[in-house]
């Protein structure tokens, strides 16, 4: 705690406030899922009138510290001051921050599908409405609202809210966040990405509207956007976050595009960690081919999409060539997860395969490993043992029986070979999660694939074990393994060999890895992903 | 019943320490689901043979006669329960009422016409597993409603054939090989016995069994190892359907001739004796040894409970109480 408001003081949050008088402030929140350290001794504070903005890339912390602000997630450490009152430690409950004028926007949209724009109005604020005719009594309230912030659009209150376009749910949404009855007073609007799917327009009557609410109304603004321009047009200030960690705060007077850009990026956690394991997994991962006897098989893995339509996708075009590694990146949901997907499918059915013949290419054989352990990854009930040989049941079984020796020999060699501590009869949910994943990717190696689809395969894993799966992806690509690899971590993408930048479901740009050359390939890909005209990518180091 | 406790108590902390530090025979046992219906099973099967008097050999005899029939529905019933995601099989009386009146007509006391027999019950479980997976992966009709409708589509077919055709009777060997002893044992019941083994040896050694487990554990991850979910339901509704239709053909054996409701009791008991025996309703984890000591529990519970001369209303609340109570530990561990 106390090195946590030393480092706040160190980087002047605390003092010189601006002007006006404070109506949201934290101190010291920090708040991790599992082993990941999602915030950590986040402090910041929003004034009346003041639009301020949280920036920072994919899984920098700023939707946890927003849902922290607006009462969904409790924090495990630090205080909420909102408007006069402390909350003490831990955080409130959304009713609690609803009582005390906090409302929140969130990233995925969240009303229900199921209703209709009024009834949805109503469940936002019970007042909007009341007696027998509740329905239309919402309606004019939340037209009322929506007309002032977007004049230009429009909307049908009978509409059911799963028939609209995202950007009209976007608009409905913060319409009915901002509904207030009379003796409601807003303190604090929370806004996580409200301008992703809005149009130029909508975008710019939005904050023209804030701007001119939040001063008559009193109130402050807290917004977080992957949009520099935006930023740099229509915010006041600033906080870049980080690895959880606020690193900055800027004020849009006196700051450009490239000083945020260059806060962004992020400070590698190999920095910290990464030398010190390098040596002994390097080793591990010499001794464990050396075990093998596999040093002289060459794999050859090809996948070519070219102008691939399918999956929701927008003619991409891309190539992965055997003994490389090709990074997906760009910022989440921009169709990355939907390339790997497409792999998958296609390399299950050949009838599909069929189909997308001239578009989708994929030569060799495919395993996937995704990071999402609990759902695609791990059989819950299963023993190491079966967990990684499930995907080699041919090889394991005659006359469709499974040998029980020979399954045990196969697993207890890839136990040894990735260092995984376990035997071959622990329960895999004994298992920590980096360790489960290092499991999986056992599973997928032992398939002897030729490619190799990662989707986020790193996700909440461990610096060291993440150490360990990158060599170890990295010594399969020296086999002539092809291997797709969509991360939300760029400084994992710059193991790649080759990076493609995904936006709106299209290949953007792509860019040649490699560390070398003291490049600083981060930057490269944060200004690539957020791909905002006036700045270039030059590239130049 | 309850003071099996300390006896299974230990099982979450053998769990946690990597199941490999076990201390004894006691604590082997404790990590066995099936063990609370087996000791039922043992328990009301000597009841059963101080209260009816028919000794302890002539209760089992019995016994594993009727729990065998059981045993087979609840073998099919376990494939489709273990693929997970909310599959369950509730045509299985009728599709065993179906093969019954057909099997018998066409055998109508004939020996020479087992083979065929053996054949229509065989397409007949193949053609309604496949249209019970069909129902549910192409029309989105979640398998509760679907199995039941397509039972409920047998059971009018069964009503047809009933009004226009003869009934027959099953042929002398089926009867005989329902009925026959050897050394005081049935024979159908040590047949049924092995089958219980090979369905164990499916389930946990064959690909498609390990496929099956996987796919009812999580079907995105089944996904990612290159099965095909979808394929494996239909093929465990398939299995479900062949063993429902067998098991017709079986019953049909035991009970001389067919009659309406001659497999009413199967459509519970088919899903309780895998819940009983400690399989997961919800999919991933199966048990073909807990079928078979919950088959024998239940058999001989409603044995039981029938020579009782209780009242009838008391006699359901007992068997349901029992059973309730097996549950619950059960699911203790």
């Amino acid at each position: 705690m106390n090195q946590k408001v030393e480092q706040s003081d160190a980087m002047g949050i605390w003092h010189d406030i601006p002007h006006g008088s404070v109506v949201l402030a934290c101190e010291g929140i920090s708040k991790s899922f599992g082993v990941t350290r999602a915030v950590s001794g986040a402090s910041i504070q929003v004034n009346v009138g003041e639009l301020v903005g949280v920036v920072g890339h994919n899984g920098a912390g700023k939707s946890t510290l927003l849902r922290v602000v607006g009462g969904l997630v409790r924090p495990d450490d630090g205080a909420l001051i909102v408007g006069p009152q402390a909350l003490g430690q831990g955080g409130y409950r959304p009713k609690q921050a609803r009582a005390l004028g906090v409302r929140s926007v969130h990233q995925e949209l969240s009303l229900c599908s199921n209703l209709t724009i009024a009834e949805a109005a109503i469940l936002a604020s019970r007042d909007a409405g009341r007696g027998f005719r509740w329905r239309r009594g919402a309606a004019f309230q939340l037209s009322v609202i929506f007309h002032e912030i977007f004049p230009d659009a429009s909307f049908s209150p009978r509409s059911v809210i799963a028939s609209l376009s995202i950007a009209d749910r976007q608009m409905i949404e913060i319409a009915t966040a901002v509904l207030c009855s009379p003796n409601e007073q807003l303190t604090c609007l929370v806004l996580d990405e409200p301008t992703s799917s809005l149009d130029a327009d909508s975008t710019s009557a939005l904050y023209r509207w804030l701007r001119k609410a939040a001063r008559e109304r009193t109130f402050g603004v807290l917004v977080s956007t992957h949009r520099l321009d935006e930023v740099m047009r229509e915010l006041d200030r600033v906080y870049v976050m980080t690895n959880g960690k606020i690193v900055g705060e800027k004020w849009m007077n006196n700051c450009t595009q490239e000083e945020l850009v260059a806060l962004m990026r992020r400070l590698t956690a190999e920095d910290e960690v990464g030398d010190a394991v390098q040596p002994a997994t390097e080793q591990i991962a010499r001794d464990g081919v050396a075990a093998a006897g596999r040093e002289g098989q060459r794999r050859s893995g090809r996948i070519r999409f070219s102008d691939f339509d399918g999956e929701g996708l927008r003619g991409v075009t891309l190539e992965v060539n055997s003994g490389e590694i090709v990074g997906l990146g760009g910022l989440e949901g921009q169709g990355q997860r939907s390339i790997v997907k497409a792999v998958s499918r296609a390399s299950r059915w050949w009838l599909f395969h069929r189909r997308a013949r001239a578009s989708l290419v994929i030569e060799g054989k495919v395993a996937c490993i995704s990071g999402d352990r609990l759902n695609e990854g791990v059989f819950k009930y299963w023993d190491l043992n079966w967990n990684i040989s499930v995907s080699v049941m041919r090889e394991v079984a005659r006359l469709g029986l499974v040998r029980p020796r020979l399954e045990r020999r196969l697993s207890e060699r890839w136990l040894q070979m990735l260092a995984i501590k376990g035997r071959t009869r622990t329960p895999i949910l004994a298992l920590s999660g980096g360790t489960q994943q290092k499991v999986l990717v056992a599973r997928a190696l032992a398939t002897d694939a030729d490619v190799l689809v990662l989707n986020d395969p790193t996700r909440g894993v461990d610096e060291a074990t993440k150490q360990e799966i990158h060599n170890i992806l990295r010594r399969e690509a020296e086999r002539g393994v092809g291997i797709l690899w969509y991360s939300t971590e760029n400084a994992e993408l710059e193991k790649c060999d080759r990076i493609y930048i995904m936006r709106d479901q299209k290949v953007f740009t792509s860019l040649a890895g490699g560390e070398s050359k003291g490049r600083d390939i981060e930057r490269e890909i944060i200004h690539a992903s957020f791909g905002s005209k006036s700045l270039p990518i030059d590239g130049k180091t | 019943m309850m003071r099996m406790n300390w006896l299974l108590g230990r099982r979450r902390d053998v769990g946690r320490s990597g199941g490999a530090d076990t201390t004894g025979a006691l604590a082997v046992l404790s990590g066995k689901r099936w063990l609370p219906a087996l000791v039922g099973a043992f328990v009301v099967w000597i009841l059963t043979a101080v209260i009816a008097g028919h000794g302890l050999l002539g209760t089992l005899q019995e016994g594993l006669l009727v729990a065998g029939l059981l045993v087979v529905v609840g073998i099919g019933e376990l494939f489709v329960i273990t693929a997970g995601n909310g599959n369950i099989d509730l045509s299985i009386p009728y599709v065993m009422t179906l093969t019954a009146y057909l099997t018998s007509s066409v055998m109508n006391g004939r020996n020479s016409a087992l083979p065929v027999s053996i054949l229509i019950a065989l397409a007949v479980g193949c053609a309604v597993g496949l249209v019970n997976a069909c129902v549910i992966m192409v029309f989105q009709v979640p398998p509760l409603i679907a199995t039941l409708a397509v039972g409920f589509i047998v059971d009018t077919v069964v009503l047809l054939r009933q009004q226009t055709g003869g009934v027959g009777s099953a042929s002398p060997i089926l009867v005989k090989f329902m009925s026959a002893r050897v050394i005081g044992l049935p024979i159908f019941g040590v047949a049924i016995l092995a089958v219980g083994v090979a369905a164990h040896f499916v389930l946990q050694r064959s690909a498609f069994g390990r496929a099956v487990q996987a796919v009812g554990q999580s079907r995105e991850a089944a996904r990612l190892v290159q099965l095909r979910p979808r394929l494996v339901t239909l093929e465990a509704y398939v299995v479900c359907g062949l063993c429902a239709s067998l098991d017709g053909l079986l019953l049909n054996g035991y009970a001389g001739g067919p009659s309406l409701d001659m497999a009413s009791t199967y459509q519970l008991g088919a899903i309780a004796v895998v819940v009983l025996g400690g399989s997961l309703i919800g999919g991933g984890k199966s048990n073909v040894a807990g079928v078979w000591a919950a088959s024998l529990f239940l058999t001989f519970l409603v044995t039981l409970v029938a020579v009782t001369s209780a009242a009838a209303g008391v006699q359901d609340i007992v068997e349901g109480g029992v059973i309730v109570g097996v549950l619950a530990l059960v699911a203790s561990h």
